[in-house]
């Protein structure tokens, strides 16, 4: 008993989240007009982060990471720091959803509690799946989150191009997920438990069906992450989802999957093998996300695409294998998160009516609205790694990483597409900044409230100063990582 | 810490401008206090820079660090920077022309909408340039080549509402990138050796021989891109596009001198490598002459300009490629000295030529002439350097030049080669003399070709043509730093200032061989000045049609006294602008740029039918999913 | 008396699994498709039950009890999204579901 009352304190910031997720279902459902409820999500979401926050003490107590619930579940530590990330990330995704859904005429309010309370879920659900050290928390959380994915990209039910978003992700991430379980199958079968502490490594390294296993877990994440081959369904879904949303699953779900991956591969202590086949789906990723961006003419779509990219460079790292790898993972999600949580937001904002992010009907914004352009702009340059935005940290902590474990060709090859991508970046910002509007397009609805306004303050702020001075983060996520993951490769 | 100042004010001075003019529309039209403000921003730092260089001291080399920008166990990177003599000189070159062009700006771009978008623009510029060339280690060299290249973009695509500017803004980006592609492999390739990017570590440390070569290669590809060498030149003539101060800073006196400033920093590399310096060489040489000849044909001012800017950078890789980085420096020098001088000259004429409403393309030189009554202090100071440029002694280019010549011509002892390439230059010193000549004859001097009696054209103002002042007097003076050392003469810049930062290949010669060189050149360059000059004296554009027809077989006469001049017509430059305007456009129009355009052109074919790919249907994604699971297993299971 | 070993617990859960895996690629109608997904997580279901009771050990079942959850709740978002979908444009084929591509 006094284990269990230890692990429900230290769970108090993810139970927290459960309590208010359940109670905000409730008041929603009374009220279902209620306007309030999403700010009480937000604050929700913030008091779990900043109880979560690691904030350092004497004995590097907040360091440590420790498995609680009999092992299943990790807090403190990096746990802490994913906690941390994917709650602001929700709360910075809500902070855009609210004015969104007030644009749209059919909407208004109505379904804004619903997103808020779905958010919530999804954060939880990502949280268990980025600190699970037992392959059954993996699932559930991913099964959390996806769900609640599922939910949100298909929310505006009476159109059309929700509809689409959401059944494609849904069909097809219900097939990804079986494959998923059945890796998970498998390897319990092989190792005698799904807990990465108390599985037999000897018995399960030898087991015909380690591979299989792995293979087919391996599969289910690089669905969530949209590694080629298994990213087909990433552009539909970002074309036709509700921008905010988009914002949220791009970034969320895809840190969460990233950092669960990393403790699995961490936990099976893989063979070269699996770092060689994680390089080649990493080249192929950069090579096919930043190739199909160019020829895109929807801006949402691009973005999906450079999504995709992005996954490569991070795999990228992931197959160095390295404690600097493992490292530049977490610090390239965290800086991928706060570049498209900003992107995304900024295109929620300006989004008109017609429910459409085609190049022509953004052509020119910078002589309607300057500081959206300005601040699309500074995204885009961020996204394709110039400094001093913070993408440029992350992509030089990746092919730093990839080059010191001798992945000299791979690297080359990601800096190759990394600078092909500079092309269809530049080709947004001269659409929004360099050529006229179209005379058609001139009234899109600029409907936006504080609280976005000072997200986006927020995140733009973050992206430029954690780009000049990101020592701070970096010493955090190295300090993180070295007292809790204990890889020593 | 009063040196942080050098490097903060300009960004500060971007920021300020930038920044307040977006969101304080007011500020826009208060043009004099941009200007000052932008001004200031740069004058300041040059000031620093010079009470540096006075009391400057070889044992306490003035360093400082702004911050430290990246702290991890793994790697650090600090925004640090070292003012050793190659930097502060590069420094006072950067600030102190940047700062004459601010002022010019001032009365070029009055007139102008995006005032205080230029001046941001231009202050930036000046931000990266002096972390470019004043950063201690690479990192910081790298951002500020990034950083130029970024303003170059904003500033060439400046008046971007002309669609072919935009694109030539787009096209001067893509081929600077592909240059930067091979600095940032390079800087990898020295990260894993060394462990660090410090340029004192490199050196301490050294390379090992494996990599160096490699290593000195990239940087030299890096090098053509930014300093617009073959094959990568083709950007800088359409970078043109921007407003002509803009070609005279970045285009001419700073940007394009970053790739020389690069081989020069890391000369200690390419001490060991030299196979590599005779490449540089002979690309250097090559460039040269292909631009030299480009540009006779040119009728466009600014394009003369551009082509003879690579032409000189050829001249300035040619002497980095004989090891001798001191005088390229020099020539960087001198250069900046004429050929900011001649573009703001241009930009005087430019700005006069629009002003007179009376011709169509204010910059072709076949609508001017006789501007020499209308603008003369931009006519005398044209003249000057156009002179310098020719390497008529004393003026500065001459110095420089001979420099050059006489050091490629003692690396012939070690290869033959550079006997050869420095034939090629010779041929181009005349070409330089000859085609500078008759921009400068045709623009200035004559009868006017335009309606000059009802649209007489006006000197620029005072705060034009003092800067224009300031660089002729540079330009006639300037070579006086380095007088030839191989007559026993003092040359302080080579021998004295920069031997200590840089490290120089020594090939010695004789004087007496020496002594033919300098006659040599200084043959050359009178030779094709004056004959220049008699050919288009006698041979204007459209005058002499119109003279044909009033005056008829009197005319005809006066004509036979030039059949030598016709003969040579015939015999050396109607083929050779034939060769010129034809072929070697041909070559870069199709071969250069087409295999830059092939590449994209696979990109994007590749892209249109892959996406095919993307069906829609969700039944087809699955399918794909389900191979790329089947691949994955069958790697894992039965490999 | 006949004591099926593990390895044919195994077979016919990769059986199941194969033919669901069939079926979601050959099948137009989405209604169809979400059952064969289901009888993919039901043949992964197969196996982790045969792998406990052949450890003799109880973490297996208890995993096919949250499978079981999940897939209700897969169920009912589907279902629901179906009929958003049904109510749009009266059919649930999903080769007319194809708005965005390329």
């Amino acid at each position: 008993m006094e284990n269990l009352t230890l692990d429900l304190l230290q769970s108090l910031p993810l139970i927290l989240l459960l309590v208010m997720a359940l109670f905000l279902m409730i008041a929603e459902a009374i009220d279902r007009k209620s306007v309030v409820v999403p700010y009480i999500g937000i604050v929700a979401l913030l008091v779990s982060a900043v109880l979560e926050f690691p904030f350092d003490d004497k004995n590097g107590d907040m360091y440590r990471s420790v498995a609680i619930y009999n092992g299943m579940l990790k807090v403190r530590g990096i746990a802490s720091l994913f906690h941390v990330i994917l709650c602001l990330t929700g709360a910075f995704a809500l902070s855009f959803v609210v004015p969104y859904l007030r644009k749209l005429k059919e909407f208004k309010d109505d379904i804004t509690g619903e997103i808020t309370v779905l958010t919530i879920f999804a954060v939880i659900g990502m949280i268990l799946l980025a600190n699970a050290n037992d392959l059954i928390i993996t699932f559930i959380g991913l099964e959390t989150m996806s769900v609640c994915l599922y939910i949100m990209a298909g929310s505006l039910k009476t159109r059309k191009e929700s509809n689409e978003a959401g059944i494609k992700y849904f069909l097809l991430g219900a097939f990804a997920s079986a494959f998923l379980l059945y890796g998970i199958a498998l390897i319990y079968g092989a190792s005698g438990s799904t807990n990465y502490n108390k599985m037999n490594m000897a018995l399960l390294q030898n087991s015909p069906l380690f591979f299989a296993g792995t293979g087919l877990i391996l599969v289910g994440f690089l669905f969530k992450i949209s590694a080629f081959p298994f990213h087909f369904w990433a552009p539909d879904v970002y074309q036709g989802a509700p921008t905010p949303m988009v914002g949220f699953m791009a970034t969320a779900s895809k840190s969460a999957s990233f950092w669960g991956l990393m403790l699995f591969i961490v936990a099976m202590s893989t063979v070269p093998k699996l770092n060689t086949l994680l390089q080649i789906i990493a080249v192929l990723t950069m090579i096919w996300g930043n190739f199909m961006a160019i020829r895109q003419t929807n801006l949402k779509r691009v973005l999906a695409y450079s999504s995709v990219a992005h996954a490569g460079y991070v795999l990228l790292a992931m197959a160095s294998h390295s404690n600097m790898g493992f490292q530049a993972v977490v610090f390239y999600m965290i800086a991928y998160t706060l570049m498209n949580l900003a992107t995304f937001g900024v295109i929620s904002l300006i989004e008109g009516e017609k429910f459409s992010t085609n190049a022509k009907e953004l052509q020119g914004l910078y002589y309607q609205k300057p500081a959206y352009a300005i601040i699309l702009s500074m995204c885009m340059l961020a996204l394709s790694g110039i400094p001093p935005f913070i993408g440029f940290i992350g992509k030089y902590q990746v092919f730093a990483a990839a080059i010191k474990a001798d992945m000299v060709v791979p690297a080359i090859i990601g800096i190759i597409t990394s600078v092909v991508s500079a092309f269809y970046y530049l080709s947004v910002i001269r659409r929004i900044c360099f050529i006229k509007p179209d005379e058609k397009y001139l009234h899109t609805p600029f409907v936006a409230d504080g609280l976005s306004y000072t997200a986006l303050g927020i995140l733009v702020f973050a992206i430029v100063v954690l780009g000049c001075y990101p020592s701070p983060v970096l010493n955090l996520v190295n300090k993180l990582y070295l007292y809790s993951v204990a890889f020593i490769g | 810490m009063i040196e942080a100042f050098i490097i903060l004010l300009p960004l500060f001075g971007a920021v300020l401008i930038g920044l307040t003019g977006l969101f304080a529309p007011a500020f826009r039209s208060q043009k004099n206090l941009i200007g000052i403000i932008a001004s200031a921003a740069v004058f300041i730092p040059f000031f620093i820079l010079l009470s540096k260089f006075l009391g400057f001291d070889t044992g306490n080399i003035p360093q400082f660090t702004l911050w430290n920008w990246i702290e991890s166990h793994t790697f650090q990177v600090k925004f640090a920077y070292r003012l050793d003599q190659l930097s502060l000189l590069m420094g006072m070159i950067v600030t102190g022309i940047g700062g004459l062009i601010h002022l010019y700006s001032i009365g070029y771009m009055h007139k102008d909408e995006g005032f205080y978008k230029y001046f941001a623009y231009l202050n930036l510029f000046i931000f990266a340039m002096n972390n470019l060339v004043m950063g201690d280690n690479l990192v910081v060299l790298f951002l500020g080549w990034e950083g130029v290249g970024v303003c170059s973009y904003l500033l060439i695509g400046f008046w971007y509402e002309k669609k072919a500017y935009s694109q030539a803004a787009v096209k001067a980006f893509v081929m600077n990138r592909i240059g930067d592609f091979a600095v940032l492999v390079a800087l990898f390739m020295i990260f894993r050796e060394v462990g660090s990017l410090n340029f004192v570590d490199i050196q301490q440390k050294g390379l090992s021989t494996d990599i160096v070569g490699w290593v000195a290669l990239l940087l030299f590809i890096g090098a053509t891109g930014k300093s617009a060498q073959i094959p990568l030149f083709t950007w800088l003539p359409d970078a043109m596009a921007g407003p002509t101060p803009v070609s005279a800073l970045i285009h001419a006196a700073t940007m394009v001198t970053a790739g020389i400033y690069l081989i020069a920093k890391m000369s200690f590399i390419y001490v060991l490598t030299p196979q590599v310096n005779l490449l540089i060489a002979g690309i250097g040489a090559v460039t040269a002459i292909f631009a030299a000849s480009t540009a006779i044909a040119q009728n466009d001012i600014k394009k003369v300009l551009a082509y003879s800017t690579v032409s000189q950078l050829g001249f300035m890789f040619l002497a980095l490629g004989a090891g001798a980085y001191t005088t390229a420096i020099f020539h960087v020098m001198t250069h900046a000295f004429f050929k900011a001088c001649l573009f703001l000259g241009s930009g005087s004429v430019i700005h006069a030529m629009e002003h007179t409403h009376a011709v169509e393309d204010p910059q072709d030189i076949r609508t001017m002439g006789g501007l020499a009554r209308y603008m003369p202090a931009t006519r005398t100071t044209f003249w000057i350097s156009t002179l310098a440029i020719a390497g008529i002694p004393p003026l500065a280019g001459f110095f420089s030049k001979d420099e050059i010549l006489g050091k490629a011509f003692a690396a012939g002892h070690e290869h033959a080669l550079y006997y050869f390439f420095w034939l090629i230059a010779i041929i181009t010193a005349l070409l330089t003399a000859f085609y500078m000549t008759r921009l400068a004859y045709l623009t200035f001097e004559g009868k006017p070709r335009f309606d000059a009696e009802h649209h007489p054209p006006h000197e620029s103002p005072a705060i034009m043509t003092i800067p224009l002042w300031i660089l002729a007097v540079l330009a006639i003076i300037g070579g006086f730093l380095g007088l030839p050392e191989g007559l026993h003469l003092p040359n302080w810049i080579g021998e004295h200032w920069l031997r200590p930062a840089t490290h120089n290949i020594v090939h010695h010669t004789d004087m007496t061989v020496e002594i033919v060189l300098i006659a040599v050149s200084v043959l050359i360059g009178v030779f094709g000045v004056l004959y220049a000059r008699n050919l288009y004296r006698s041979k204007g554009l459209e005058v002499d049609t119109q003279l044909d027809r009033s005056f008829g077989k009197f005319y005809k006469v006066w004509q036979r006294k030039y059949y030598i001049d016709e003969l040579y017509e015939s015999l050396f430059i109607e083929p050779y602008t034939r060769l010129s305007r034809g072929w070697l456009r041909w070559i870069e129009d199709n071969v250069i740029d087409g295999a830059v355009k092939a590449i994209s052109k696979v990109i994007e074919l590749f892209a249109e039918y892959t996406r095919r790919l993307q069906t829609g249907q969700v039944s087809n994604y699955a399918l794909y999913m389900v191979l790329g699971m089947l691949i994955i297993l069958s790697y894992l299971m039965f490999n | 008396m006949f004591e099926p070993s593990l390895n044919l617990y195994l077979v016919v859960s990769a059986i199941l699994f194969s033919i669901g895996m069939i079926g979601v690629l050959t099948r137009k109608n989405a209604i169809i498709l979400f059952m064969c997904v289901e009888m993919m997580l039901n043949a992964v279901n197969l196996s982790l039950v045969a792998f406990s009771s052949y450890m003799g050990h109880s973490t297996g079942q208890m995993m096919v009890f949250f499978v079981m959850c999940v897939a209700a709740a897969e169920a009912v978002v589907g279902l629901a999204m179906l009929i958003a979908i049904f109510r749009n444009q009266q059919n649930v084929d999903l080769t007319k579901i194809n708005l965005f591509k390329w």
